[in-house]
């Protein structure tokens, strides 16, 4: 890592420690944000040490630091004013790459180039000026979440919905038409409706959901007891899970009340078990074919 | 040909009409187009301009009334077990199989864990050539069409036979 950008990094470090996130998240550059963004998890670790070992040794604060956000667009503006030594010296190639190809670009029309970078300084502070009031934006699953207590008591069974929903099992019909129509989630998509053997006697349902209109995704999970595997069907909601909630029958047993067809839609409707259960057994015969368990000698 | 040799002019073949008949089956056998997995691919190929088994007087047939030959091109799941089962039967005599691939002979991949799938086509229906591969090249498929063919030409149907 070149001086310049192992500065740059701990700037911005130090501002997100205080706060502006959107700094980092603004790098164009992706290399020097995943970069930025390990340092700033190693700091946070301890973020008064991380804080007391690098303030002293502040960047002074010069022209050229009005482009510390966008370290290609410094590194161009340069380059326009004939200093390309600076630019050779980059250590980072991916990083150098872009800025002499973007340094092409604006050697075609330095001015306007210049104009561009000005407009935009004075955007990005206004920006900042805002953003600083708005708290860190809640997720999509803690939105979800919200709503639902609000119009469905007890529905969502999980604490941390980081990843997904875990959804009860009663208010599954009533909830899954809710996140459809509900204007601010509209999940109009069902991308994939699958199904699991958690082990010890519990079967898991999983839907992925999509809203095309927000483009936002979500997952819900609604557990059941292999002695009664019965989850309300949502075949009516999304019609794409007609075959999918099948599939899941075919497989594990899982039987969706309120489904029209609830047939087997990949192994024969004689067929006896479920395949992908984990204590499945197959069956001996089938229509008088004798099916083999497991042959030896072959691994 | 003992007494007749000889004894016509030089357009005239003397041959055993028990001959003929395994000669003229063996140089038509159309082909029940039957791919049930990947394999299938192979055979198409094999049927197109490339390969072009309608030289070696193969034509691919839709229907199994109007097949000699059913080329078994891939997995035969239990499922479709009783639906080959069925069209075989619908054949009419004289019927020859051929399984191509790894799956049609003895399961392939699924030999020891797919629970789904049949272990060679052969405990269904008889199997007259195997072709191996997984899926066999059109070439590896026309040498065992070819082998089909040898085997029909030696053929006797109206020749009685021991008992």
């Amino acid at each position: 890592m070149s001086p310049d950008t192992e500065k740059i990094i701990i700037e911005l470090v130090l501002k997100a420690l205080n706060g502006d996130m959107d700094s980092i998240n603004n790098l164009d550059d992706r290399v020097l944000r995943s970069k930025a963004k390990a340092a700033l998890f190693k700091a946070k670790k301890d973020p008064d040490a991380y804080r007391e070992k690098y303030s002293k040794s502040s960047i002074p604060n010069d022209n050229e630091n009005n482009f510390k956000n966008d370290p290609i667009t410094s590194y161009v503006l340069k380059g326009l004013d004939g200093d390309m030594d600076q630019i050779n010296a980059i250590e980072d190639r991916v990083l150098r790459g872009k800025v002499k190809a973007a340094l092409v670009k604006a050697k075609k029309d330095p001015k306007s180039f210049k104009m561009q970078v000005g407009l935009k300084e004075v955007k990005k502070q206004t920006i900042e000026l805002d953003e600083e009031k708005v708290d860190i934006e809640e997720s999509i699953n803690q939105r979800i979440k919200k709503l639902a207590l609000e119009k469905f008591p007890q529905s969502i069974l999980n604490d941390d919905v980081e990843k997904f929903l875990l959804v009860d099992l009663k208010s599954w019909s009533s909830l899954s038409a809710y996140l459809k129509t509900e204007e601010s989630l509209f999940f109009d998509s069902l991308q994939c409706q699958t199904g699991f053997d958690l082990g010890e006697g519990l079967l898991e349902a999983r839907y992925n959901l999509h809203s095309m209109k927000h483009d936002h995704y979500t997952e819900i999970r609604i557990q059941v007891t292999k002695d009664n595997p019965r989850i309300p069907s949502v075949e009516e909601v999304w019609r794409i899970a007609d075959w999918f909630e099948r599939e899941t029958y075919d497989m594990l047993g899982i039987h969706f009340d309120g489904h029209r067809d609830m047939r087997r839609i990949l192994l024969p409707d004689d067929w006896e078990g479920w395949p992908l259960r984990k204590d499945y057994d197959v069956q001996e015969t089938y229509h008088g074919i004798v099916i083999p368990k497991m042959k030896e000698g072959w691994e | 040909m003992g007494l007749l040799e000889n004894k016509f002019n030089d357009n005239i073949i003397v041959e055993k009409l028990d001959k003929l008949l395994s000669w003229s089956r063996s140089t038509s056998p159309w082909f029940f187009q039957f791919g049930t997995a990947c394999c299938a691919i192979e055979m198409m190929a094999a049927a197109a301009s490339r390969h072009d088994l309608m030289r070696i007087g193969m034509i691919p047939r839709s229907s199994p009334r109007q097949a000699d030959v059913m080329i078994v091109a891939g997995t035969v799941t239990m499922k479709m077990a009783l639906r080959v089962k069925k069209l075989y039967e619908q054949m009419a005599d004289p019927k020859y199989v051929v399984a191509m691939g790894s799956c049609a002979t003895s399961g392939g991949p699924y030999w020891q864990h797919g629970y789904h799938v049949l272990k060679g086509v052969d405990i269904v229906i008889p199997v007259d050539v195997y072709v191996p591969g997984c899926p066999p090249r059109p070439e590896a498929l026309i040498e065992g069409l070819l082998k089909l063919q040898e085997q029909i030409l030696e053929e006797r149907p109206l020749t009685r036979k021991m008992a």
